[in-house]
C-alpha cells in the first residue's frame, strides 16, 4: 500500500504541475514567437506599398534629344531665321588672304545655330566650337584668328529678336572671341529657355578691322585650305 | 514495486527539464525573430553619406583666372628707330598660386595689318613677355632690372615686376607672325603681368603718314 499509496502521490501530485508549466510556458513562447513574428511581419508590411510613377520624355519634338544643331543649309525651325543672311545662312569669303601680307576678316558668316528649346529649365548648354581643318589651314596661314561672336535669338510672334548672348554663369555679355590655330577650339556656356536659340558667327567688318590672317603659302585658288570648316558639339551643363 | 520508486524522481525533474528545453526552444525562436526584426529593420534603414568639395580657385565661380586689360597710351616719334617698352596689356589674376606655371596664354595681336597706319612702319615689331610682382615701388621707381607698371586692382598703385625667364614666356610678333603660346614659368604666384616693348626700326616710309591710332590685342587663358 506504501509503495502503492507513494507512486501515484508522487507522481499524480507533481505530473500535473509539470503539464501546467510546460503548458504555461508553450503558451508563453508561442504568445511571444507570435507577438515577436507578428510584429515583425507587421513591420515589414509597413516598409512595403506600391505607387505609380508618369515618366514624360523631355528633349525636343519626337526625338526627344537635349539639343540640336543647325549647319547652313539645314531646315530651320518654324519662326527662326539666320541674323545674317536670313532664310539663307551668308557663307561669303570671311577674309580675302594674299601671300605674304595681313589682312583682316571683312565678312560676317552664319557658322551654326543651337538649339536651347529643349533644355530643362535653369539648365545650361555647353557649346564647343572647333576649327576642324586646323591642320590644313596650318599649311597655308603662319597665323589665322578669326574672330567668333555668339547672338541669342528668342522667338516672339513668329520671328528671332535678337540681342547679344551672356555667359549663364556669370551673366555677362560674351565678347568677340579669337578662334585660331593656336587653340583650336572654344566654349560657351549658354542658358536653355523656351524659344530660345544661339547663333555661332564669325565676324568681320570693312570698315574696322577685326581678326588677322596671314598667308604664307598657298597651292593655288582652288586650295581647300584657305577657308575654315567648323565643327559644333552641346552638351548638358549645369 | 521498485518501479515506483525508480519512477517518482524521474516524473517532475523530466518534465522540467523538458519545460526548460522547451522555454529554451522558445527563447532562441525569440532571439532569432528579435536577430531576424533587428536585421530586417535594419536593412530598410536607410542613410546617407558624401564627401565635402572644396572649390580650388579663390576667384568668382571657381575661375582658373581673370585678365584684366589696360589701355595703355603710348607715343610714337616719327623719323627714328624706337623702342618703347614697359606697354601694359594685360593683367592676369590667378585662382590659385599652385597653378601658376601650369598655364598658357593664348596671345594674339588682332590688327598686324595696321602697323604701317599706325606705327608708321610695316616692320614695326611687338616683343611681348610675362612679369612677375616683385614690390610695391618705392618713390616712382624700381630697382635696375625691374619694370615699373600700374596694378589695376589696387587703384593703379606702382609696382615693380621683373620678366619671367622662361624659355617661351616672352615672344616676338611681327606681321607675319602675330600670335603665340606664352608659357609662365614661376610657381607659386597669385598674378602675372603681361607688358609689350614695340619697336619701330629705322624711319618712316616716305610719304607715310599716321592715320589709325589703335593696336588690339587678345588675351586667353587655360590650362596646358
Amino acid at each position: 500500500m506504501l509503495t502503492a499509496d507513494m507512486r501515484p502521490v508522487s507522481t499524480s501530485r507533481r505530473a500535473p504541475v509539470a503539464r501546467r508549466f510546460r503548458h504555461v510556458m508553450a503558451i508563453g513562447v508561442g504568445i511571444l514567437g507570435v507577438a515577436l513574428l507578428g510584429g515583425t511581419g507587421l513591420a515589414f508590411l509597413a516598409t512595403n506599398g506600391t505607387t505609380s510613377a508618369t515618366i514624360t520624355a523631355g528633349g525636343l519634338g519626337s526625338t526627344h534629344e537635349f539639343s540640336a544643331v543647325y549647319k547652313p543649309g539645314d531646315t530651320l525651325p518654324t519662326g527662326v531665321a539666320w541674323q545674317i543672311g536670313g532664310a539663307t545662312a551668308t557663307q561669303t569669303n570671311p577674309w580675302q588672304p594674299i601671300l605674304n601680307q595681313p589682312v583682316a576678316a571683312n565678312n560676317s558668316n552664319d557658322v551654326a545655330l543651337v538649339d536651347g528649346t529643349g533644355v530643362p529649365s535653369g539648365h545650361n548648354l555647353m557649346v564647343t566650337l572647333t576649327l576642324s581643318n586646323v591642320v590644313g589651314m596650318s599649311t597655308d596661314y603662319s597665323y589665322a584668328n578669326i574672330p567668333i561672336v555668339v547672338e541669342k535669338c528668342v522667338v516672339t510672334s513668329g520671328a528671332c529678336v535678337w540681342t547679344t548672348a551672356t555667359d549663364a554663369v556669370t551673366g555677362n555679355a560674351i565678347g568677340t572671341t579669337i578662334l585660331n590655330l593656336t587653340n583650336g577650339y572654344l566654349t560657351f556656356l549658354l542658358q536653355g529657355a523656351p524659344s530660345t536659340y544661339y547663333e555661332i558667327e564669325s565676324t568681320g567688318s570693312s570698315t574696322s578691322a577685326q581678326g588677322s590672317f596671314y598667308l604664307a603659302y598657298t597651292s593655288g585658288s582652288g586650295d581647300a585650305n584657305l577657308g575654315p570648316t567648323y565643327a559644333v558639339a552641346v552638351s548638358a551643363a549645369g | 514495486m521498485s518501479e515506483g520508486c525508480d519512477v517518482a524522481p524521474t516524473g517532475p525533474g523530466r518534465g522540467l527539464r523538458r519545460a526548460r528545453r522547451g522555454l529554451g526552444l522558445g527563447l532562441g525562436v525569440a532571439a532569432a525573430g528579435l536577430l531576424a526584426a533587428t536585421g530586417v529593420a535594419f536593412l530598410a534603414t536607410s542613410s546617407a553619406t558624401g564627401s565635402s568639395i572644396s572649390v580650388g580657385s579663390s576667384l568668382p565661380h571657381a575661375a582658373p583666372a581673370q585678365v584684366v586689360p589696360f589701355n595703355y597710351t603710348l607715343t610714337i616719334t616719327n623719323g627714328s628707330a624706337q623702342t618703347v617698352s614697359g606697354v601694359e596689356l594685360y593683367k592676369v589674376d590667378l585662382g590659385n598660386a599652385g597653378e601658376s606655371n601650369q598655364l598658357m596664354v593664348n596671345f594674339s595681336w588682332l590688327d598686324p595689318q595696321d602697323a604701317q597706319k599706325v606705327l608708321n612702319n610695316p616692320n614695326a615689331w611687338i616683343q611681348v613677355g610675362l612679369y612677375d610682382y616683385v614690390a610695391a615701388a618705392s618713390g616712382g621707381a624700381c630697382p635696375t632690372g625691374q619694370t615699373l607698371a600700374e596694378d589695376p586692382d589696387t587703384g593703379n598703385a606702382q609696382v615693380c615686376l621683373t620678366p619671367d625667364a622662361g624659355a617661351q614666356a616672352s615672344a616676338q610678333l611681327t606681321q607675319a607672325h602675330a600670335d603665340t603660346d606664352l608659357l609662365p614659368s614661376v610657381a607659386g604666384q597669385s598674378a602675372f603681368y603681361i607688358l609689350a616693348a614695340i619697336t619701330t626700326p629705322g624711319h618712316a616710309p616716305p610719304g607715310q603718314q599716321s592715320q589709325l591710332n589703335t593696336l588690339t590685342f587678345d588675351a586667353l587663358v587655360r590650362a596646358r
